[in-house]
């Protein structure tokens, strides 16, 4: 059942795929097509029609589509959907992972005039009916056999879904529910559709605005259930707008898309971006290959959480750590000039052996580095600076990764961005042109005015949020920062998140969990405190990390909870937490901490799908924890329960040691 | 501890890497079993345990394991026989033309007085009464289940102070399991012997055994009383076939997708 529009090229390298485009400037500098995606992708295929726009790697090879490939399924699967009832303005949930059939789904939706909703594709059912429930979704596109048990695993609670649309057919042989419906009977039915109405689908494209709503961006929720951020598709390309006036691309330049599109960021780069400027959306072979595939395909641009970050610097130290001698002590050598470059080019003190010997040791460590990570292409890098840690930043100028931080928010796009040239430490950049940031309160919360075109348009189904965020045109974005003299913004937390000790010191835990996230030795922490005498931390160890050290000392172990209660484990956590304190201010340092025995899952409500911290049941679940710190006890016995996403519970118990510093 | 094995790794010919972290501790007459899926690297630990490894072009590259306080990496097959680590390797090794005494007497080849072959021989016979009737018989023309006790008894030969059984029930009919099961455990507790037993039968390798180590992808992933892991959620889905609690799993519902592993213990 080969699809005509699917029809896959012959196996060619990447590099033979690029020849022949590439290196046109920008497409339309200055001229912003103010369209709407299905409008822009009608247009693109006209004028681009065999050039490619999309490429997924299956089985290893890259295959490619062209933009009339994009656009004929865009077509067929909107001018389908169109045949089994779905109208203007409904919305579509999608479970996926990246992959063309998201696009088409989504770009399909938004041809009848209809809105995307993406869900996380880890979400538990339970949540998955939220999502669905909350935005009053009519249909539902789910990958594969997974997605689709959960999808009717709810199916009683969700009767408004008409049809569940699967693309991964596999496995789906002897599911006769004719709830579901495979991906290519929905272009066969909008084939059929075509014959007896012919330019349907162009009347239909024609009548989008501009102002329609494209997508729906979910908080990340999280302290409450999470809100729809509705988001038009003129803010989407002003969002764009504000970023490649810095960082100029080229037409058929590559954006790789592996962050899950129910995030922002590929709603606003993977579909608008890369429509607007002719890029082509790589899609990787499978959630586990991301890193071979983005090596591969080095994406012009990318924008990822701090976490995101943390975990490549972690991967990284990892891997140098396995390697051999010789290639150990380049890179040791190597990070020590790179480290001196770095900071004679904050203060203007370059001098040319300075800029020599860095020249050579990019040659020798740094280049290679850039190319196993995958960024030997890459124009820019972004990672919303919020979190940051300015020691793991510094890292990625000395490789030389092209890395800037941001302040941005879901309801207002970016609003402060760092500029080449222009980095301070720990800033996230200067106010972007049309945003206006003012700082208010006691507590120094950030509010923020934009042009209407930049600002979100409201919450769906949420007036009240929308009326107490958005006051007199400015966005009460619930964070605290500062404006230094030099116009360079600073972030500090979510106030909601700020806590005080019993002295009234006030310090930001998120601050303190991304210095510790900082180490190699520590993939996650929650530091609490509030009302007490003094600041503690829940350490989450690396295991990986952690377990290449143990063996490196002998120290034998089988489990995660095995080795986080080891008493050389605690040595290193301790070692690495006085390192990290040298960096906190004095007050807020932490003064014992614990190693918990199992990671934090977003599967059991600890964490959002984005990967943030819930702190008030994690606060719940872990009382018994913080309690023992705080009553100086040494041994805790806690019982944990787990849930697994199938619904099924088990039960941890494990004796956790607390140690002082 | 009578063996220790801490961080284990191996690697055949040079380039394929097969164990990555095995760390594993048997206690004096203890009662161990092995679990994991095929290629997780359990007949590898039991060949780098018993030395046989470096006929097999693979070598330890890191961790160590000890025996009785004394480290025995880098020592012979032969020199940790001697030691009383015998192993019965998978698939029945037998001397086929050679009678089942004969085969037995092999095992023997350690002791040193007549006496003592045949105090041996003795209580090997008081093991696997089947095998007195057998004794002049080929041993390649006996069958499955009567191969597998002779190999247990021709292992018995040798003083062993542990073995390490690697899939004992492979292919023989489900009462002779049962049976050949229950004479493991036997001579476990009658002989003082300390056993590692390697079983693709996770049930009946928990309900024999008292500590269980689970392997994967070279590595142990975890451990615990046979009892506990029993009623672990991963061992009842990925090894037990049971989604819940009593249910047995059927093929028919098989699913494309794998629930995620989390090994807690």
């Amino acid at each position: 059942m080969v699809d005509r529009t699917h029809k896959e090229k012959e196996g060619m390298s990447i590099d033979q795929l690029k020849t022949g485009i590439g290196d046109v400037p920008g497409h339309h500098g200055e001229n912003w097509r103010l369209k709407t995606s299905p409008q822009l992708l009608v247009e693109n295929a006209v004028m681009w029609r065999d050039k490619p726009a999309l490429r997924k790697k299956r089985y290893g090879i890259w295959n490619t589509y062209s933009w009339q490939d994009y656009l004929d399924n865009v077509k067929y699967f909107s001018l389908g959907l169109i045949s089994l009832g779905f109208k203007r303005n409904e919305k579509i949930v999608i479970v996926g992972d990246n992959d063309p059939e998201w696009w088409y789904c989504q770009m399909g939706a938004q041809s009848v005039g209809g809105v995307g909703v993406g869900v996380f594709i880890d979400c538990t059912p339970p949540e998955v009916k939220y999502f669905v429930q909350h935005s009053a979704a009519t249909f539902a596109v789910a990958k594969d056999q997974e997605q689709c048990d959960k999808l009717l695993d709810i199916k009683h609670e969700i009767l408004d879904v008409k049809k569940v649309i699967y693309w991964e057919p596999k496995g789906m042989r002897k599911y006769t529910d004719p709830w579901l419906i495979d991906f290519r009977e929905v272009l066969q039915l909008g084939r059929q559709y075509e014959k007896s109405h012919p330019n349907a689908f162009e009347d239909m494209v024609k009548t989008g605005n501009v102002d329609d709503i494209s997508c729906l961006a979910y908080t990340s929720g999280t302290t409450g259930l999470p809100k729809a951020a509705q988001l038009s598709y003129r803010t989407l390309i002003a969002w764009n707008y504000a970023l490649w006036k810095y960082y100029p691309i080229y037409l058929g330049q590559d954006y790789f898309s592996f962050l899950c599109p129910a995030w922002a960021v590929d709603q606003i780069l993977g579909f608008v971006g890369c429509l607007e400027q002719g890029l082509v959306v790589n899609f990787p072979e499978s959630p586990s290959t991301v890193v071979e595939d983005a090596r591969e395909i080095s994406s012009v641009i990318e924008l990822a959480g701090a976490r995101m970050w943390e975990e490549r610097y972690r991967n990284l130290f990892t891997r140098i750590n396995d390697a051999d001698w010789l290639k150990r002590t380049a890179y040791r050598v190597a990070m020590s000039i790179g480290r001196i470059y770095v900071e004679r080019r904050q203060t203007n003190q370059l001098n040319l052996l300075c800029e020599a010997l860095y020249k050579l040791a990019d040659q020798l460590a740094f280049r290679s580095l850039r190319d196993r990570m995958g960024y030997v292409r890459s124009t820019v890098c972004l990672v919303a600076g919020a979190m940051m840690s300015p020691e793991l930043f510094t890292f990625f100028q000395i490789v030389g990764i092209p890395l800037y931080t941001y302040y941005g928010i879901t309801e207002a796009g970016f609003i402060t961005m760092q500029q080449p040239g222009d980095i301070k430490r720990g800033s996230c950049g200067k106010v972007l042109p049309g945003r206006e940031v003012k700082i208010t309160g006691k507590e120094n919360e950030v509010l923020v005015k934009a042009d209407n075109a930049m600002m979100f348009s409201g919450y769906f189904r949420n007036e009240d949020a929308t009326k107490s965020a958005l006051q007199d045109g400015w966005y009460h974005t619930g964070d605290a920062g500062y404006i230094d003299h030099d116009g360079h913004f600073f972030f500090m937390d979510r106030i909601s998140e700020m806590m005080a000790l019993a002295d009234g010191n006030k310090f930001s835990p998120t601050y303190i969990e991304s210095e510790l996230r900082c180490s190699q030795y520590i993939a996650d922490a929650m530091v609490v405190g509030q009302g007490k005498d003094f600041v503690a931390a829940l350490i989450q160890i690396d295991l990986k990390n952690v377990g290449q050290w143990a063996e490196s000392k002998h120290i034998a172990y089988n489990t995660y909870v095995d080795l986080s209660q080891k008493a050389p484990v605690y040595e290193l956590i301790s070692l690495e937490l006085k390192v990290i304190n040298a960096r906190i201010p004095e007050r807020s340092r932490i003064k014992a901490f614990v190693n918990l025995h199992k990671e934090f899952d977003a599967d059991e409500a600890e964490m959002t799908r984005t990967r943030k911290l819930r702190r008030a049941p994690l606060f719940e679940k872990y009382g018994e924890i913080i309690d023992g710190i705080y009553s100086e006890a040494d041994m805790i016995t806690v019982d944990t329960e787990v849930k697994y996403r199938d619904g099924r519970k088990g039960s941890v118990r494990a004796q956790v040691k607390a140690m002082r510093i | 501890m009578l063996l220790v094995i801490q961080n284990l790794e191996v690697v055949y010919n040079d380039v394929i890497w097969v164990l990555k972290g095995v760390s594993m501790e048997i206690p004096e007459k203890g009662m161990v079993c092995l679990l994991g899926a095929n290629g997780a690297g359990k007949s590898t630990t039991l060949k780098a345990i018993s030395g046989v490894l470096k006929l097999e072009w693979g070598e330890i590259t890191g961790g160590f394991i000890e025996f009785d306080g004394k480290r025995i990496n880098s020592l012979k097959p032969q020199e940790i026989a001697e030691m009383g680590i015998i192993q019965c390797f998978e698939g029945r090794r037998l001397f086929k033309h050679l009678t089942t005494e004969e085969n037995l007497r092999m095992g023997g080849y350690l002791l040193t007085s007549n006496a003592e072959v045949r105090l041996r021989l003795e209580m090997v016979y008081h093991y696997f009464p089947r095998l007195v009737e057998l004794r002049d018989r080929i041993s390649g023309y006996l069958s499955g289940g009567e191969q597998q006790m002779m190999i247990i008894g021709r292992a018995l030969m040798a003083r062993p102070k542990i073995m390490l059984l690697d899939e004992p029930s492979l292919g023989l009919a489900p009462l002779m399991v049962k049976e050949i099961l229950k004479v493991i455990q036997k001579i476990n507790q009658e002989e003082q012997v300390a056993i590692l037993l390697v079983e693709q039968n996770t049930k009946a390798a928990l309900a024999i055994t008292n500590y269980g180590f689970v392997m994967e992808n070279g590595r142990t992933v975890l451990d615990g009383e046979s009892e506990k892991l029993k009623v672990n959620e991963d061992i009842k889905e990925f090894y037990l076939g049971l989604t819940q609690i009593g249910s047995r799993k059927s093929f028919k519902d098989t699913k494309f997708y794998k629930r995620r592993k989390r090994w807690l213990a």
